[in-house]
């Protein structure tokens, strides 16, 4: 389980005319997901939802706020090194480093998550089992196609046996059959009792998958249920509607308050 | 997953540590840069200048020289002179060498002709008059020196006429009845004997040239490898893949730059073995060509060769870490290869301090970096050991390594550099045509101006100051402005913004004169107390401005020592530079950085402290006024005082007793330090007080 309490970004950006403006990337965002569920963070462009994901994966510091993990064994942690022991986190920017060979990336990425060699030799083993990896997992990474690659980073995610999986647009550019793996992996691991974080733009994708969803604009919560509760909330029939209601209500009540 | 606190941390580094060695070498570009350039540069450079000066010694050699003389007119006047026992002195091949002297048959009044048509090299005339050259023979060599085949003909007819003196000299004092003309001639007899052994010889000379390859090398090396483990990572795309990891930034920054820095000390021993691998091939050459010329034993070189690699390994470390903080700015291999040639730049430049002459390596200058390891090289390359001073050069470059890891670490933590656009592009390197302008330089410039004007104060400043005195620094103050105005109008900035021009309010004047008059007396008790502390160079300082002065005049003098500055540095310094360092620095870090900059510029270890005073005080003003104005009447009127107190002493004594003496007692510091600084307080308050500038 995952839960963060009133997260806050600030950024400051210069502008032109040498301005430094400050503005609430997130701004107050409380979030829970729990184990063997799927949530899903939906926004448009710039709401936020990477920078949220960044702050729960520990990669980010919040300005404001706090997160907390609660491991299969029950204790709650907050150190950023302790969190990150117990994250999977997947992005379109966590590359791989293509000089090595998967099996010589996996087996240094164990030393650092705390395996000895053995341990660390023998969880391969088995991930090259799950996986399939069993081709390609000797080869340089550089000389990968596409698809392979990404089942590569799922190894990597899943090596150190998260409690929590972040996934930021995973699917992202991939075509169906990767996309898939990714989706299959995310629903195996949710019956397997893991906690998953998913945000994403294809709308049918989070449709099915998701237990409940997360809307953000603007750095807020906007609406947060199941994808049915959603749906009936804003009397639509599918996600994307849903999700236009939902923005367009925002900016409305925004007309309102000018 | 069993470890736990610090040892689960060392296991991380370690694993960080063997990752980054992994990724380098199998990276061709570091491999090249690491192994390649070391083992092929010291070669080529050997054989280059082997080849060199063995062409030259070829072309010497192998020389005939003609030559003439015009005697046909000499009379009994020359005492004891002989023509043909002349001639046959001159060409006389007794000695080993290889090259001799012919006489051409040339009448005398064409000589002149013969020897600018080259068809001989030179030509001596013996018929000076007795009478009129004061009772002396005087000869007279006609040469060219122009061609070096002439000058050595000239030489060698000297070096003859030295024989010919000696001889002549004897014959006349056995005429005037003296039986032992060599005790009268040879009283006293100097001897010669030099004791530097030879390894010491063949050192002076490695010593000046391989401490700047050898840095230079380590610091490609060095930079090669960083950028891999920073921007490198960046370009990837594997940043935020180890920023999943459960590692600290310490932990993650500590393993990456000990990767850099072995790949950094791998470069240095392979840059040494390829350096000693070199020289015994060139001793065995010349060993085996003359085996009497050297007796070298390499076995002699081996202490001396420890201490460089110790010290080498820390400053190794050094570089390693500071090459880290630069590349960690860039996003890409291309934008670091900017910010590479600015370190390079500086590095090398400071490795060139072995070829100042008589150099003295100081306690002080073991504490410079890169400096202190280029001197420290050279030095042992003498034999000159101290192990104080090895010490210092040791510790120092450990510190100043410790120092810049934390400040790396400090750089990994900020979300801009690790996520944010970056780039601080170097505007002068892009294409005019695509400069929009406006505005005040970009801080990247700023340095890059401020390092072009400090190159040229140094190459083309010191010349001309040597060579014209007071006009030469007039000159130096012209490339001092010369280079921020070009770069203005090339990135077409904002003039008005960029230097600061910007009229005062009248109160802020009498601020700046007060604040001025306060630092003016702070600086001098400062100076009193530096002067203390290192007398041989405050007494540099001033012997150096006797020499430029060299009896100028009140007013050129006046001229070019206060108000060319009060104009050219202030517009280098307090606008260019400083609007830069304003708009991308917090008004703290730019004024500090402001200040230290104008010290650094005075090149002199006691001006650093007393200029960069005067520099925070001028930044700061102009911070608070935006007005140049201001600081360009505050730098004349600290010039001009110092001027009229060299041409006036008296006056100023006695107008102002406790500023202009020899030497002061502590109570007297103290007095003008607190007049100093409550003058200077009042000023600083007055400028405050009109009001904060828009």
């Amino acid at each position: 389980m995952i839960q963060a309490q009133n997260l806050v970004k600030t950024f400051t950006r210069t502008e032109k005319k040498k301005k430094r403006v400050s503005f609430q990337a997130v701004d107050g965002i409380s979030i829970e997901a729990r184990d063997g569920e799927i949530l899903g963070v939906l926004g448009p462009n710039g709401a936020g939802k990477t920078t949220l994901l960044r702050m729960l994966g520990k990669l980010m510091e919040p300005t404001g706020g706090t997160v907390m993990i609660t491991d299969a064994a029950g204790r709650e942690l907050t150190q950023d090194v302790e969190i990150k022991q117990h994250i999977g986190y997947l992005s379109g920017n966590t590359k791989l480093y293509k000089r090595f060979s998967a099996r010589e990336m996996l087996f240094l990425l164990g030393e650092i998550y705390g395996m000895t060699k053995q341990e660390a030799e023998n969880r391969i083993a088995e991930i090259v089992d799950i996986l399939d990896l069993g081709a390609f997992v000797d080869n340089r990474i550089e000389r990968l196609s596409t698809g392979q690659t990404q089942r590569i980073s799922i190894a990597r995610c899943l090596l150190h046996s998260p409690q929590v999986y972040i996934f930021d647009e995973p699917t992202l550019g991939l075509d169906i059959i990767s996309s898939r793996s990714i989706i299959d992996f995310m629903k195996q691991e949710k019956e397997n009792g893991k906690t998953v974080l998913y945000s994403t733009h294809y709308m049918e994708e989070a449709e099915f998958l998701c237990d409940r969803i997360v809307m953000i604009y603007q750095g807020r919560v906007v609406a947060k249920g199941s994808p049915d509760e959603l749906k009936e909330r804003t009397g639509t029939t599918n996600l994307r509607e849903t999700f236009l209601k939902l923005i367009e209500d925002v900016t409305d009540m925004q007309g309102v308050q000018l | 997953m069993k470890n736990s606190g610090g040892n689960a941390k060392l296991t991380k580094i370690k694993a960080i540590y063997k990752k980054e060695m992994l990724d380098l070498l199998r990276d061709k570009k570091t491999l090249i840069m690491m192994v390649l350039v070391p083992l092929l540069l010291y070669p080529l450079i050997m054989m280059g200048s082997m080849l060199f000066s063995s062409a030259i010694a070829n072309s010497v050699q192998s020389d005939v020289y003609h030559i003439a003389v015009v005697d046909d007119a000499v009379g009994s006047d020359i005492n004891g002179y002989d023509g043909r026992a002349f001639r046959q002195l001159l060409e006389d091949t007794e000695d080993e060498l290889e090259y001799h002297l012919i006489i051409e048959d040339i009448p005398s009044g064409e000589c002149a002709e013969a020897l600018s048509a080259e068809t001989i090299d030179a030509y001596i005339d013996v018929t000076a008059s007795y009478a009129e050259t004061d009772n002396k023979n005087v000869f007279t060599i006609y040469y060219l020196s122009s061609k070096s085949a002439s000058s050595t003909a000239a030489d060698m007819i000297e070096d003859k006429l030295g024989l010919y003196k000696d001889q002549t000299t004897r014959w006349m004092l056995s005429t005037l009845g003296i039986d032992n003309p060599d005790a009268l001639l040879d009283p006293v007899t100097v001897a010669f004997d030099d004791q530097s052994a030879n390894e010491e010889r063949v050192g002076r000379l490695l010593g000046m040239m391989l401490p700047m390859l050898m840095v230079t090398s380590i610091l490609m090396g060095a930079f090669y490898a960083s950028v891999d483990a920073t921007a490198g990572e960046k370009e990837r795309g594997t940043l935020e893949t180890i920023l999943t990891l459960p590692i600290g930034n310490d932990a993650l920054i500590i393993g990456k730059f000990l990767a850099v820095s072995t790949v950094a000390v791998a470069s240095a021993v392979l840059n040494l073995v390829s350096m000693l691998l070199m020289s015994i091939y060139f001793y065995a050459v010349i060993q085996t060509e003359d085996a009497q010329e050297l007796h070298m034993n390499l076995m002699d070189f081996v202490p001396a060769l420890m201490i460089v690699l110790l010290c080498t390994v820390a400053f190794a470390l050094f570089i390693s870490a500071v090459t880290m903080c630069v590349t960690t700015f860039a996003r890409s291999f291309k934008e670091a290869n900017n910010y590479a040639t600015p370190l390079m730049l500086v590095v090398m430049f400071a490795s060139f301090v072995t070829f100042v002459p008589n150099i003295e390596f100081t306690g002080m200058l073991a504490a410079v970096p890169v400096v202190n390891i280029s001197l420290l090289i050279s030095n042992i390359l003498v034999f000159t050991y101290d192990f104080s001073v090895i010490m210092i050069v040791l510790v120092t470059n450990i510190v100043y390594a410790a120092i810049a890891i934390l400040l790396l670490i400090r750089l990994y933590n900020s979300e801009e550099m690790l996520f944010g656009e970056g780039g601080t592009n170097i505007q002068i390197f892009t294409s005019r045509k695509e400069i929009k302008g406006g505005g005040v330089p970009t801080m990247s410039d700023a340095v890059l101006v401020v390092a072009t004007a400090l190159l040229l104060l140094l190459y083309v400043g010191s010349v001309v100051q040597a060579k014209f005195l007071l006009w030469g620094l007039f000159m130096t103050q012209l490339f001092i402005i010369g280079v921020p105005l070009l770069a203005v109008w090339y990135t077409k900035r904002d003039v008005r913004k960029t230097f600061s021009l910007r009229l005062p309010k009248p109160i802020w004047v009498l601020g700046a004169v007060l604040s001025e008059l306060g630092c003016y007396v702070l600086v001098i008790a400062v100076s009193f107390v530096l002067g203390s502390l290192f007398p041989q160079d405050t007494q540099n300082v001033n012997e150096t401005m006797e020499y430029i002065l060299d009896g100028a005049g009140f007013l050129p003098a006046l001229l070019v020592i206060a108000l060319t500055p009060a104009v050219c540095e202030e517009a280098l310094f307090r606008g260019y530079f400083f609007s830069a360092a304003q708009k991308r620095l917090r008004p703290a870090a730019a004024i500090l950085i402001g200040g230290a900059v104008f010290g650094i510029y005075h090149l002199s270890f006691v001006k650093f402290f007393t200029t960069g005073i005067l520099g925070l005080l001028f930044c700061y003003v102009v911070y608070r006024t935006g007005s140049i104005l201001l600081t360009s009447l505050m730098h004349f009127m600290n010039n001009a005082v110092s001027v009229i107190a060299i041409y006036y002493p008296e006056k100023m004594q006695s107008l102002v007793p406790l500023l202009f003496q020899e030497s002061l007692r502590g109570g007297e510091i103290l007095v003008l330090m607190t007049a100093g600084t409550i003058c200077l307080a009042a000023g600083l308050l007055l400028l405050r007080s009109g009001g904060r500038r828009q």
